[in-house]
C-alpha cells in the first residue's frame, strides 16, 4: 500500500537536503559517482526508516548521521586505498558542465581542506559551507554552543594560515 | 572573512548536484518508494512448510500425543491396581524400565526387586484405603507372586554366577610360595578380597529379604508364604 504522506516528506527532504548530502559524501570520498550512490543510499535508508514510523526530530542532522555511516562502510571496504591516495591519483568529475579550470580550483581546495585535522573539517564544512549554526552543531556534537564557536574560530584560523601557505 | 577564505569556502559550495543528476536520483528514488511500497514480502520456505494445514495438524497431533501420554504417564505412577491408569503403569512404563536397566545380573536383581517392592506397597496402600475386597486380592496376589518369581530368579542368577567367578584356592599357600612376611601379606589381601566378593554374593540376597521383611505383614494377609512366589498350599517350585 503507499504512502503518500511519508513519500511527500521524504521528496521535500530529498529537495532541501540532497545537494548539501551529496557534497559531504563528495568530500568524504573525493569520488562523484561514488558521493551520488551514497548520496542515493543515505535517502533510501531515510525512507525505510520512515517507513518503520519512527520519528526524526532534525531530518538535515539525521541525514548527515546516515551519510557519516554509510562513509564509514564504504571507508571500510576500501581499507587498501586510502584517501590520501586519492587525492594523489586525482580523480576525475562526471559532471561535463563544470569548466576545467573550475575543476582544478576545486580540486584543489578539496585537498587543502583535507590537510585540516578531521574535527576542523567537519566544522568549517558545515558552519560555512552547509550554514549550520553554532548551536545546531554543539547539538549533533554533544557540546555547548560556546565551545563550539571557539573551536570553529580555532578551526577558521588554521584554514586561513593554510591559505596564507599556499598562495 | 578574508578574500582568500572567502574564495575557498565558494569553492567547496560550487560543489552540487548538476541538475540532471538531481533530476536522475530523484526518479530513482521515487522508483524505489513505489516499489518497496507494493513489494509484497517473500514467505521463507520454512514459513510456508509450517503454514501448510497438512503440517500444522501434524504437528497439532504429536504434541497432543505427546502432551498427553507424559500426562498420562505421570498420572499412572501413583495408581494402584483396580485404578484405569494401572496398565499403563504396569504394561507400558515398567517394561520400558526395565529396558533401559543396565543388562548386568545385579542391576536387573535391583530393578526386579524394586518392583516387587512396589507391588507390595500397592498392597498396603490398597490395605490401609480398606479396598482389597475380594477380587481385587485375586489380582494383587498374582502380581506379587509373578514379580516374586522374576526377582528371586534374577537374584538366584547372580548369586550362581558369583559363585561361578573364578577365584584363586587362596586358603592354602600355593606350591613354592613360602612364609615370608611378604607372601603372608599378599594372603592376607586375597583372602580380604574374597571375603568382599563373597559379602558381594549375598548383597541381593539381602535387599530381596529385605523387602519381603518389610512387608511381612501384608503377605501373611494375602497368603503367600514369604514372597516365595506361592500360595501356601501350593508348590510351584
Amino acid at each position: 500500500m503507499k504512502d503518500e504522506p511519508l513519500e511527500k516528506d521524504l521528496l521535500a527532504a530529498y529537495d532541501a537536503h540532497a545537494d548539501a548530502i551529496f557534497r559531504y559524501c563528495y568530500y568524504k570520498t573525493s569520488e562523484r559517482e561514488l558521493a551520488q550512490d551514497l548520496t542515493q543510499e543515505v535517502f533510501l535508508k531515510a525512507w525505510s526508516y520512515m517507513q518503520s514510523r519512527q520519528p526524526i526530530l532534525n531530518m538535515r542532522a539525521f541525514l548527515y548521521k546516515l551519510s557519516d555511516n554509510l562513509v564509514i562502510d564504504w571507508y571500510r571496504k576500501r581499507k587498501s586505498q586510502s584517501l590520501d591516495a586519492l587525492l594523489e591519483q586525482g580523480f576525475e568529475h562526471a559532471d561535463t558542465s563544470v569548466r576545467v579550470e573550475e575543476k582544478a580550483e576545486i580540486e584543489l581546495a578539496l585537498a587543502k581542506l583535507k590537510t585540516l585535522g578531521s574535527d576542523d573539517q567537519k566544522l568549517i564544512v558545515w558552519r560555512f559551507i552547509e550554514d549550520y549554526t553554532p548551536g545546531e552543531i554543539a547539538r549533533m556534537l554533544g557540546a555547548t554552543e560556546n565551545a563550539i564557536s571557539v573551536r570553529i574560530h580555532r578551526a577558521l584560523k588554521r584554514l586561513r594560515a593554510l591559505l596564507q601557505q599556499h598562495t | 572573512m578574508d578574500p582568500i577564505t572567502q574564495k575557498f569556502i565558494r569553492q567547496l559550495r560550487s560543489i552540487t548536484l548538476s541538475d540532471e543528476e538531481r533530476a536522475s536520483l530523484r526518479a530513482a528514488l521515487i522508483d524505489k518508494m513505489s516499489g518497496s511500497s507494493e513489494a509484497q514480502p517473500i514467505p521463507s520456505p520454512w514459513t510456508q512448510f509450517f503454514y501448510a494445514r497438512s503440517v500444522q495438524v501434524a504437528f497439532l497431533s504429536f504434541v497432543i500425543v505427546v502432551g498427553y501420554g507424559s500426562a498420562v504417564t505421570l498420572a499412572a505412577e501413583n495408581a494402584l491396581p483396580g485404578d484405569p491408569l494401572y496398565p499403563v503403569k504396569t504394561r507400558i512404563t515398567e517394561p520400558i524400565a526395565r529396558l533401559v536397566t543396565p543388562k548386568t545380573l545385579t542391576a536387573q536383581a535391583g530393578f526386579e526387586t524394586g518392583l516387587l517392592n512396589e507391588r507390595l506397597k500397592e498392597a498396603e496402600a490398597l490395605d490401609s484405603e480398606k479396598k482389597l475386597d475380594a477380587p481385587l486380592q485375586q489380582t494383587v496376589r498374582e502380581g506379587i507372586r509373578v514379580q516374586s518369581v522374576k526377582a528371586k530368579t534374577v537374584v538366584r542368577d547372580v548369586v550362581e554366577e558369583d559363585s561361578h567367578t573364578d577365584v584363586p584356592d587362596l586358603t592354602e599357600p600355593a606350591r613354592g610360595i613360602g612364609t615370608s612376611s611378604v607372601e603372608t601379606a599378599i594372603r592376607e589381601d586375597q583372602s580380604t578380597a574374597v571375603r568382599s566378593d563373597q559379602e558381594r554374593e549375598h548383597e541381593a540376597e539381602r535387599a530381596l529379604k529385605g523387602v519381603l521383611e518389610k512387608h511381612k505383614r501384608i503377605l501373611e494377609k494375602l497368603d503367600l508364604e514369604n514372597g516365595k512366589g506361592n500360595e501356601k498350599g501350593k508348590d510351584n517350585d
